[in-house]
């Protein structure tokens, strides 16, 4: 069905996409997803090697993140596959309303990161940052305001270690800055995640499987490697709410009304460990 | 269902359990632990050892009628299809789960279906978790009921409890303390096939149970293996050790003659040899030998050799003072001549072969 709905979109023109740019990913084509769902705008952004190794380079990166952006490509806008030259800005609440072509963070509804992550010890765990490619350049998640800007972030997966870190009791206060723009839901790591192969892939095909987006996260990172340690965190208006939102799927994630700001009332949260 | 959440909240508030401590993660079994000692500090016991090669298992329908009969509370017909998202391979839906059997007919995945809900729901009533000494009786008990003919167990193999985990759900009113609570626990067992462990992944079996040991989801990759005639040699330890720390500095691009030697811990040594010093930034954190199979999809059709499976980790410490872990894992061979098996990273790179990679990201535009 979601296959015919794109074969109608891309025969009227209705999604104006270009076609044949590599560069930027491929296109919805005719697939039958097991789950239909108004196709989602998802950006890619990785960085497998730092400037002059400022940060110890990963192995299976590109391998991930190219699977990743396939994967979701067969039935989803894959809008852009970027690397994190310069993108601090594109990422945080100063440009993430840049646009696609800057790979900005709000021009997309899903976006898929994977990059070094760490607590930032000069905030007493109270932020977390992600590594840029250029020398000690990070985004940090308290300059991140999500969902505000252009078509709004829903749903932001970092496969980076530690940004979800709970032992300091600091989630909130760490997260509460990237949700008050109305992103919806996030995924990442409350320790390590280890740098293997075969999970960006199968994370993709849960999330057309109809899986909760939750549980897709979980079980994909979970499978590739046991000692994974994989979160996920929402938040709502109240608990209810909240945990109505951690269930969110592929096909009513981008329908759930965003709550921003003082309307957070709750923020809930799962992992393994 | 709103108000199944609103009950299960106020008891999660009510509990007020706060976190506190780092997370322990996956839990290691003491027969883990004990194996990975005993690896670092004298690889393999054989001076030579097989190459298998792993079997195709039953075929859907096979697996199919046999999950039917052992997951459906009444006679049923399990319906099969091939679904989309993995070409190629089967999807059975048997009364409330749904499994996914991998291609090589020696895999499966099941879920049970809304199992986040029924977790949750279950935690209502039994908050406790389950201990894990229950963990493993349950779980070799849900082998021996459940994936009785699915799980080919012969003489000659062991299952060994590997790691516990436990999932957590928790939740804040603005910044107060978090209150957490456990909901579903997760054992995973791996194999020994005439004493020497399969490695790598493959060769596992996971199940997760609700606080009231209802089984919400398993896996399994469990395959034959036929033998070829000619073993490979294992390498000593130390040789193992250094051609690990070599693997470790070609991930981190760390050039070689900067390499410190390594010495394996002493056999007198009472103390756990883990975190071992692979290079001055980098921690092995585990080490296990035996045969390598990384499990299907990867391993489909493939020969499996002796090798060492670890896992690593990196430190650096960046200008602001943070200290970024890099974590790192996977498996080196260990036969003095090993064959050729572009599947597997290690081998070849230790090869002198450089790994296909796809694209990678180009530059965004700059506003």
């Amino acid at each position: 069905m979601n296959g015919q709905l794109v074969g109608l979109l891309l025969a009227t023109g209705l999604v104006g996409c270009s076609s044949g740019d590599t560069t930027e990913g491929s296109r919805a084509t005719a697939s039958a997803p097991i789950i239909w769902h108004e196709p989602l705008h998802v950006g890619v952004r990785c960085q497998q090697e730092y400037e002059s190794n400022w940060q110890h380079p990963l192995g299976k990166v590109w391998q991930n993140c190219w699977d990743f952006g396939d994967q979701m490509s067969k039935d989803n806008w894959w809008d852009f596959y970027f690397n994190l030259h310069g993108a601090a800005q594109p990422l945080g609440s100063d440009g993430d309303g840049w646009g696609q072509p800057a790979g900005a963070a709000d021009s997309v509804d899903f976006l898929f990161m994977f990059t070094h992550g760490l607590i930032d010890p000069n905030f007493g765990d109270a932020t977390a940052d992600y590594d840029m490619w250029d020398a000690h350049s990070v985004v940090s998640v308290r300059n991140m305001r999500l969902g505000d800007n252009d078509i709004g972030l829903s749903d932001l997966a970092t496969y980076s270690c530690d940004t979800m870190r709970i032992d300091g009791g600091e989630v909130y206060n760490r997260w509460y800055p990237a949700f008050a723009g109305g992103l919806k839901i996030a995924h990442g790591a409350h320790d390590n995640f280890y740098d293997v192969p075969n999970h960006a892939r199968d994370f993709a095909r849960r999330i057309q499987d109809g899986n909760q987006l939750a549980t897709a996260w979980s079980t994909a990172t979970l499978l590739a490697y046991s000692e994974n340690h994989p979160m996920t965190i929402t938040t709502g208006r109240d608990p209810s709410d909240c945990w109505y939102r951690h269930g969110a799927r592929v096909n009513n994630i981008k329908y759930l009304e965003r709550v921003r700001d003082t309307d957070i009332g709750y923020m809930c949260w799962s992992f393994w460990n | 269902m709103l108000n199944r959440y609103a009950v299960i909240q106020g008891f999660l508030v009510a509990l007020a359990v706060t976190i506190h401590g780092r997370d322990a993660g996956a839990t290691d079994s003491s027969a883990r632990r004990t194996a990975a000692e005993r690896a670092i500090r004298h690889g393999f016991d054989q001076a030579t050892v097989p190459v298998l090669e792993r079997m195709a298992g039953p075929d859907p329908k096979s697996i199919a009628e046999k999950l039917g009969s052992a997951f459906c509370s009444k006679p049923c017909k399990p319906d099969s299809a091939e679904p989309a998202t993995r070409p190629g391979t089967v999807r059975v839906r048997a009364g409330e789960w749904t499994f996914d059997l991998g291609s090589d007919g020696n895999a499966v995945f099941a879920e049970l279906d809304a199992h986040e809900d029924r977790a949750r729901a279950i935690a209502l009533d039994r908050s406790s978790p389950i201990s894990d000494v229950d963990l493993e009786r349950l779980g070799r008990s849900f082998i021996s009921k459940r994936l009785v003919g699915l799980v080919a167990l012969g003489k000659e193999d062991t299952v060994v409890p590997a790691s516990v985990a436990r999932k957590t759900e928790g939740g804040t009113v603005g910044r107060g303390a978090p209150a957490a609570q456990i909901v579903a626990n997760r054992i995973v067992f791996t194999r020994r096939l005439q004493g020497l462990a399969i490695v790598g992944g493959g060769g596992t079996i996971a199940v997760t149970f609700a606080n009231d040991g209802s089984p919400l989801a398993f896996s399994y990759d469990w395959a034959r293996y036929s033998s070829r005639a000619t073993p490979q040699t294992t390498l000593p330890v130390g040789d193992l050790l250094a051609r690990l720390q070599r693997v470790a500095s070609l991930r981190a691009t760390v050039v070689e003659d900067r390499l410190p030697a390594l010495t394996p811990p002493a056999d007198a040594d009472p103390s756990s040899a883990f975190p071992f010093d692979l290079t001055s930034e980098t921690t092995l954190e585990s080490f296990e030998c035996g045969y390598v199979d990384f499990g299907e999809p990867s391993r489909d059709g493939a020969i499996i050799q002796p090798g060492c499976s670890y896992r690593a980790l990196r430190f650096v410490r960046a200008r602001s003072g943070a200290v970024a872990r890099t974590g790192f894992a996977g498996a080196v061979p260990a036969g003095v001549d090993f064959e050729r098996d572009d599947r597997w990273p290690e081998a070849v790179v230790l090869s002198g072969r450089t790994l296909s990679s796809p694209p990678e990201g180009k530059d965004a535009a700059r506003p």
